[in-house]
């Protein structure tokens, strides 16, 4: 979230068009920092009122700002955020369909994935940047927290028993763990053959592939490339253990958030998903902002979830001591 | 409707255990490798009843192409192992086919137990307790050939007992096997076989009370 600081006049309300006028000490539009407090002062000394607003983000507030005597011509102050507040956007990007992604995802930082059209498919591993033989289990993390779908509070668990991401935000409520990943024989088979000769970069691509070469940027190879999941996919399986794709399970703007709770190399892909059953080979765009975060406090929605999920960021807390 | 796990996926086998080549018994909490050779059937005997037999698959030319339960669930459209299932391998080969099978449903979302998972999901004080993957690493560091952690992947449990619902639930559940029930696969490729008898204490996979196992191995023309 991106925090700017408004002044205004008493008694007058804050009109949005004059944008920020306040800065921080180094001349930068100013912005929450952590700790949770930040300095600012504002070149207008007449005006003893000011707004403090975080904009961009889901959790959008604002909260009043003590005044703080002057100095020279200009007021200066301190303002204390809420942990809520306490956000900053490092930076987005579109991720187009079919690519691969990677980033050293650091602790204390969250990717926002954004389904902007609605209907994308992103797979998604995730690996200890530090260590890497200590990656995402996928039994580990479904049998921790009993489930067969991901949502908003679920971890995503290494072999290790640490937390590698939380799922702090999530507006569809259930993402796919089981389906796997689309591969070259697949997609060949589903929508066709294409060469990038003919095709250029419109040649339909494979999350197995593109995971692969993306690891061995890494240095790792396929021994490394374990169980994934997809992110605003859903498959549901019956009584008997029959599995369904279930479509339109991700309108545009739905968005997952992922909080990394160590230094997280996260892979992702957006080939279409492997079960998926539209004729045409048209995988969606999504964007990836990351931001600065809170680290998760005693009441964390993740780490109270199940008593399995306390255990897991008291390992992870151990494993940085 | 008819499914891979209606009744009709049980199947006895025509093979006796008089002809077979090899026979192992596999105490609970040991490793055990081998490798099972294109056209061998192996057959997986849970002596005692209600215990999982954590499995692990590899290409035998070649190890980094191995089992992949997420494309081998995909592929045939369920969640559950038996009769007729096609155990593939990360490179899309067929490694073995279950043709026979008297349990009637096998698990491979609920993989296998290590001393870190039984912390989070028991208590942290369980780390000393013995575990499937104690045992995977103790057997693949014995075979060599480079193997290591990253050839620990998503396994099969024989005789294992894990439900999805509908909501997306996964639970562990008693097994549904019995004394004497018994898994058979036709191998379609040379394959490497990585065995853990589960050890695990905590949880009704084992029924509290892990038993030794079988393996029979036929040779390709008996």
């Amino acid at each position: 979230m991106l925090l700017s600081v408004y002044a205004c006049a008493p008694d007058i309300p804050h009109n949005p068009d004059q944008g920020p006028v306040a800065h921080d000490l180094y001349g930068c539009l100013l912005r929450s920092t952590v700790p949770s407090k930040v300095a600012f002062f504002v070149d207008a000394p007449a005006w003893n009122r000011f707004r403090v607003q975080g904009r961009g983000a889901s959790n959008q507030a604002s909260c009043s700002l003590q005044f703080c005597a002057g100095r020279n011509s200009a007021q200066t102050g301190e303002v204390s955020m809420p942990m809520s507040l306490e956000s900053t956007l490092l930076f987005s990007d579109t991720l187009p369909g079919g690519a691969t992604w990677s980033h050293v995802l650091k602790r204390g930082t969250a990717l926002r994935i954004t389904d902007v059209e609605g209907g994308a498919n992103v797979a998604a591993y995730f690996l200890n940047f530090d260590n890497r033989s200590e990656r995402f289990n996928l039994p580990d993390t479904l049998k921790a927290q009993h489930t067969a779908r991901l949502r908003q509070g679920h971890v995503l668990f290494s072999d290790m028993g640490r937390v590698l991401c939380s799922i702090t935000e999530d507006t569809v409520g259930w993402h796919d763990p089981i389906a796997g990943i689309s591969n070259a024989g697949l997609i060949e088979k589903k929508y066709g053959k294409t060469s990038y000769q003919q095709c250029r970069n419109e040649w339909y691509q494979n999350a197995r592939d593109g995971f692969l070469i993306e690891l061995g940027k890494y240095g790792m190879g396929p021994r490394d490339l374990h169980a994934t999941v997809n992110f605003f996919s859903k498959v549901v399986v019956d009584d008997l253990g029959n599995m369904q794709y279930v479509s339109g399970n991700s309108p545009a703007g739905s968005y997952v958030e992922l909080r990394a709770e160590m230094n997280v190399l996260v892979l992702l892909n957006t080939s279409p998903h492997p079960m998926d059953n539209a004729p045409q080979y048209a995988p969606k765009p999504v964007e990836l902002s990351v931001s600065r975060v809170p680290m998760p406090m005693r009441d964390d929605r993740c780490r109270t979830l199940c008593p399995e999920n306390a255990r897991g960021f008291v390992l992870t807390e151990l494993y940085f001591l | 409707m008819e499914t891979a796990n209606s009744t009709s996926s049980l199947k006895l086998s025509r093979l006796t255990p008089e002809t077979a080549l090899h026979s192992f018994t596999i105490e609970a909490g040991d490793p055990f490798v081998f490798e099972i050779l294109e056209g061998q059937h192996l057959r997986i005997v849970d002596l005692k009843g209600n215990q999982a037999v954590d499995t692990l698959f590899y290409n035998a030319k070649d190890y980094s192409d191995r089992y992949s339960a997420q494309d081998t669930i995909r592929e045939q459209g369920n969640i559950y192992l038996t009769t007729g299932t096609k155990l593939l391998s990360t490179e899309g080969h067929v490694l073995l086919e279950i043709v026979a099978d008297t349990c009637g449903r096998h698990d491979t979302l609920g993989g296998a137990c290590a001393a870190e998972s039984n912390m989070v999901r028991y208590d942290l004080s369980k780390r000393s307790m013995h575990a499937c993957r104690q045992s995977f690493l103790k057997g693949v560091q014995a075979w060599k050939h480079g193997m290591d952690k990253s050839d620990l992947t998503s396994n099969i449990n024989f005789f294992m007992n894990v439900p999805v619902t509908p909501e997306g639930k996964l639970t562990f559940e008693d097994g549904v096997s019995e004394a004497g029930k018994y898994v058979e696969m036709r191998a379609a490729m040379d394959v490497l076989m990585v065995i853990s008898n589960c050890p695990q204490l905590n949880n009704p996979c084992n029924g509290y009370d892990p038993t030794p196992v079988e393996v029979l191995i036929w040779d390709k023309h008996v």
